[in-house]
This record gives C-alpha cells, structure tokens and sequence, in this order.
C-alpha cells in the first residue's frame, strides 16, 4: 500500500501455530520452528543437557528428558498457568532471537498471527505474556492475516488447516467478526490421533510413537486416490524392525478430516448474502500444514459440485502464507497506528 | 487495485481498533460490528463497578514497592483501617449462602457446551461434541429435578449461544451454582477429564503490568483480571475449587468402573470467560475425550452419557453435602 517502513525499525510477521510456529521480516529472514519448548525435568536432565531450555526440534528430540509443553494446545492458551504463559513467551522469544541475530539492537514491531479461538479466548493473555518482547505489537487471527497476505479480502473463504484448530473465515470485506468465523477441533492432530489409533488396532505389537505418525502423515497423507505405491514404513514389532503398509490407514485417517470441513464450509457458505454466494464459492483458499494432504483441494472442490460448484485453491507455500501475511498487515500499518498502539 | 487499497485500509483500522481495545480493558472477544464491547458485557458489570472502585483503592496504595506489597497493602488498608463505607459505592462480593450449603442451593444452572453453528470437537465417527454435552445436560438435568433442585439450561436445543448470553441466563436466573459440560479433544493417547474453575492470574509479570496500569491509566482489562482474582480470594473460588474438585472425583470414581483406564487430568484452573463472567460457584467440566476412540465410541453409547450424567450428580451432590458441615462452623463461630 506504500507505507513506507522507517529504517531503523525491524518489522515481523509471526504465525503462532499450534504445531509449527513461523517468522517472516523485513530484512527478508524466514524461520519456522516446532511449536514445542521444554525445560530439563530434573538435576540430572539439566546436567545431561546443559541448558534451561530447549526450543522447537531440539526440545522433541530430547523430550524424553523434558517437561515438553505445547503452548497452543487445541489452538489456546488452555491451562493458564506460569508454565504455558512461559512457554508462549519463549517460544516467540526464540523465533524473535533467531531473525535478530547478527543484526544491531533495534525496535521491533510485530503483527502475531494466533488461531481464530485464540484471538477469542486468549487475546489479553497472550498480550500479557508477551509484554517487553516488542516495541509495538497488533493481534489479529490467522484466517485474516492470510486473506490480507493473499489480497483475498472480499468474498473469500479462507480454510487454514492447522494442527489443533481448522479455523475458516469469511471475508466480507471487513474486520471478520464471530459470525464470520468458525473452528474445527477436527485438524492435524486428530488425523495423528486417528491414524496412531488405525496402526495400534491393526498390528497391536508394533511399537511407534505419535511423532512417528506425524512424521508419517506430513511425507505421505492423502484423500481420494491411492497413490500408486503403497506406504511403507518400519517399525519395531516385538523388537524386530518389520515393514508394514499403512496406506488404508492413513487414508482412513485423512479423510476423516472431509465430512467436517464440508459441513463447516457449506453452513458459512449459507449464511453470506445470496448474490454474493457464488464468488465465494469460486474463492476458497486452503492455508495451514493441511493444505500438503493431497488431493485435498480436488476433494473439497467435487463437494462443492452440490451446491453449484466452485474452486479451491491451496496455497503455495503453506508454512509461511501466515507469517507473509502478518509481515504484510505490519508493513502497511500506517504510523499514527503504530503510534497508538504505544510500548 | 486502488479499492483494494482502500479496503486494505479501512481492514487496518479495524485491526488496529480491535487491538486497542483490548488494551483499553474490552473483554477479550473478537469486535462485533456496530456494537461497543464493553456496553455488550451487560452480565460484567457488576465486577466492572466492583473493579473500578477497587482501582481507587489502589492508588492509595504506595507507589515504591513491588506489586505483591503493593496489594498486600492494600488488602491491609481495607481491613485494617476499615475504609469508609460511604466512600465504596458497591456492597463486598457477596458470600455465598453459608447458612447451610445443602439448604442453600436450589437453583442449579446447566449449561451444555457449545451448540448450534458451533460443533465444539468432532469424533473420528463424526459424534459432536454439542450433541454430546447437550444429552448429557438433559440427563443431568432430569436427575436434578427429580429431587426437587431447580435446574435452569442454558439451552436445550441445538441453539448458537455466545459465552456472555449463558452467563447472563445463569446470573439472572440467580443461580446457586454453574456447571458448564464440554467433551475434551486430546493429543494421541491422551484421554480422561479434567474440570476447570476460575483462576487467578499465575503469571507474575501480569500482575505486576497491573498495578503499574492501575496507577497511570486507570481501569482496564488487566486491572479487572488482577481485581477479579483478588475478588475471588473470597468465597467463590474456595467454593469453585471444593465444587470443581467433587465433580472431578466422583466422575473419576463413577467412570474408571466402566471406563478403567480412565485418565486423571486434575482440576484445573483457567481463564475461561465463561467462568469469569458468572456470579457464582462455577465449574467447567471435560467429561471425556472425543479424539480417543475408545471414549467416543463409548460417548456414542446412551448407557455411558447417563453414567456421566449420574456421575455429574453425584458430585455436586457431594459438594452441597460436604459442604454443610463446615458452614454450620463458620456460622457458629460467627454467631450469625
């Protein structure tokens, strides 16, 4: 929009997802981290590790000697105890510590993408535990910072498919408000949940864990179509590595994820004024980690065919269309916005 | 492109105004058009007034000193120094019937989750948590009327409802206690319930952003938050915690004879709006795990949402029971 940026303030954009959280600059930085922090659970951990803290990868690799929290569990802020307040705060003090790094100490402004029911529940609270770690900072939700990234501010259905939350938003060309929007318990974690649950029943021996699984589901998930080679993988059954094909499974898993969001889509698209119906339909955008499932968005599309069709695109690049788009909203802030907003 | 601009603009404002109102002490809830936030949180006003004059209170307190002292002191003014009545224009929190707990309660608001455009969490199998929780509530219900309780629903259909409309169906129909009855989603191999209460603020730094807040700018939400705890330091929380606490192990102990592997998540306490918004003893119960497969197969069964609702029953019936006693003392003691 042609604000123009003042030069000696770093400017973010920063997606806080349930699972992965992204960083996104204007001194052209991008870094996605796993949304995981974790503090040594005891002297000897703390000994093994040498650290107080561990943050994203490196946390989930040593979970085992960790309290590991999670801080955006099921998209909130839930237990609202010091420890998940902590767990928020360096979290994103992690990401912020990473784009800063090498660079001169200077202010920092940012726009913090958060799931739909985070922005409902929790916005003071997280405002609060946030407090000192920025100069200047707006709180908007995540559907919304990805319509403003992608210009897809009117007549558009955003679908962002995360790991705790699907959240979708109408956009109507205004500031979305609650009935513009819904959320989905329905996400990346239940397909983990459900796909771990399929592998457990069909060999009960095998030994696997649900970051396995979700290792799994992010290099082979899919709807529709079975690919033409099956899903292999290994794991220990009764100690012994064993080959097993997972593919009915995983499928099982990720369609599961269909019938809801079709439900949802279809009850938001019934509520937005008839004329304008179908330019939306012709305007749904998948964002989140969910957009990778294959062949969703055909999937999603063939629904649509009952109620007079439409197109459903999926973003490019679905770790950082959040984080672009709160980068985007933060660089056209004007000033006298910034201004108000104060320290 | 120009009228792009112009609605990226206009979108900006928007976002801008919705932060600044948080920040100014609106509730944290997503901007209505054409409404004001804090004229809409009719149900709140009553802790408003009681913060606000809590607010004065604290600026008589020191300036120096850290924000624990600074409460405490303030805590001391009041008691100690006997603060003018005329000059407090809100009667104390009221304490809750402590003439006998078990005669005392007669209205008993339940509230089933979600409904409506809101499904809440979804099975695998596609059972809803908003069918699920208003099944329950019925049952729970049904028990409670049986023995003569007056039960008030927040709904008893598949209706939308917004956090402040129950909470204003609980405070008018001046319910004696509030449970509202939600289904958990869990991460994989999670399962169990857990019941909520109404908190205090555990994170240091926000109640230090408070005070400092109280001092230069006034009333806002972070000051209601502080206040509300300090509120809650009365009866309400003590009861919440007793009631959350009953609830949590009689369905524990109820559930595990079906359910054995059953997992213990606690009692917990949480900012959740709901809880904040009512007047009196209230709980938030996740009564079972729709991402577990097992437990929502088991939801689907008629025979298990009854042994939950009779386990709900059980537990606040404990609670009025327990509580009775211990009141009786009190009020010996008191000589009321």
């Amino acid at each position: 929009m042609g604000v123009k940026e003042p030069g000696n303030v770093l400017t973010v954009g920063i997606d806080l997802g349930t699972s992965r959280s992204a960083i996104s600059t204007s001194a052209g930085d991008r870094v996605v981290v796993d949304s995981f922090v974790g503090w040594p659970a005891d002297l000897v951990a703390r000994k093994v590790l040498k650290r107080d803290l561990l943050v994203g990868k490196e946390a989930l690799e040593n979970r085992t000697m960790l309290d590991l929290r999670r801080p955006l569990e099921r998209g909130l802020i839930k237990e609202g105890s010091e420890k998940d307040v902590e767990a928020v705060r360096e979290l994103v003090g992690h990401l912020l510590s990473i784009v800063k790094k090498g660079k001169e100490p200077m202010p920092v402004r940012a726009v913090l993408g958060v799931p739909a029911a985070a922005l409902r529940t929790n916005k003071q609270f997280l405002r609060d535990a946030l407090k000192g770690l920025f100069d200047k900072l707006i709180i908007v939700s995540e559907p919304f910072a990805v319509a403003y990234g992608l210009d897809a501010l009117l007549h558009s259905l955003i679908i962002d498919i995360g790991a705790g939350t699907t959240d979708f938003c109408v956009m109507k060309g205004r500031y979305p408000t609650d009935e513009d929007q819904r959320t989905l318990t329905v996400a990346g974690d239940s397909i983990d949940a459900h796909l771990q649950q399929l592998i457990g029943d069909r060999w009960p021996d095998a030994d696997f864990t649900v970051f396995m699984v979700r290792d799994w589901k992010e290099k082979w998930s899919f709807v529709g179509d079975a690919p033409k080679d099956p899903i292999l993988v290994t794991v220990p059954v009764r100690g012994v590595p064993t080959q097993i094909d997972i593919t009915t499974e995983m499928k099982t898993a990720c369609e599961s994820l269909v019938p809801p969001i079709v439900e949802t889509m279809f009850a938001l698209l019934a509520e937005v004024e008839p004329e304008f119906q179908e330019r939306v339909r012709r305007s749904i955008t998948v964002a989140g980690g969910g957009g990778l499932i294959r062949h969703l968005g055909p999937k999603l599309q063939c629904s649509l065919e009952k109620v007079g069709g439409g197109v459903v695109k999926v973003v490019e690049d679905p770790t950082f269309v959040g984080s672009d788009g709160c980068l985007s909203i933060a660089r056209d802030a004007p000033e006298a916005d910034w201004d108000k907003l104060g320290r | 492109m120009v009228r792009t601009n112009r609605l990226k603009k206009r979108l900006l404002r928007e976002a801008v105004e919705d932060n600044l109102a948080t920040m100014n002490g609106a509730l944290p809830k997503p901007l209505r058009r054409g409404r004001r936030f804090i004229g809409r949180w009719g149900s709140m006003t009553t802790l408003a007034l009681l913060a606000l004059a809590l607010v004065v209170s604290l600026r008589v307190a020191p300036a120096n000193g850290n924000t624990a002292a600074a409460q405490s002191t303030t805590v001391s003014h009041d008691r100690d120094a006997a603060p003018e009545p005329e000059q407090v224009s809100f009667a104390p929190p009221k304490r809750l019937s402590v003439a006998a707990l078990d005669l005392g309660i007669h209205r008993i608001v339940i509230d089933a989750g979600h409904g409506g455009a809101s499904l809440g969490t979804s099975a695998a199998t596609g059972l809803r948590e908003k069918d699920v929780t208003l099944d329950i509530a019925a049952r729970l219900g049904r028990r409670l009327a049986a023995q003569g309780v007056t039960v008030q629903m927040t709904r008893d259909a598949d209706a939308t409802l917004s956090l402040q409309d129950r909470s204003t169906i609980a405070n008018d129909a001046r319910g004696d206690l509030f449970l509202s009855i939600h289904v958990n989603s869990l991460p994989p191999h999670n399962r169990g319930i857990e019941t909520y209460f109404l908190g205090p603020s555990q994170a240091p730094s926000a109640d230090a952003i408070a005070a400092e807040e109280n001092r230069d700018s006034g009333y806002s939400m972070a000051d209601l938050r502080t206040l509300v705890d300090m509120i809650y330091t009365d009866a309400r929380k003590d009861e919440s915690r007793r009631f959350a606490a009953s609830v949590q192990q009689s369905l524990l102990r109820e559930l595990r004879r079906v359910n054995p592997s059953l997992e213990d998540r606690g009692v917990k306490t949480a900012p959740f709006v709901v809880l904040a918004a009512t007047r009196m003893p209230a709980i938030l119960a996740e009564v079972s795990c729709l991402s577990n497969l097992e437990e929502a197969a088991l939801l689907g069964e008629p025979q298990y949402r009854q042994s939950i609702a009779d386990a709900l029953f059980n537990g606040i019936d404990a609670y009025v029971h327990q509580g009775a006693p211990k009141r009786h003392k009190e009020t010996a003691k008191n000589g009321s």
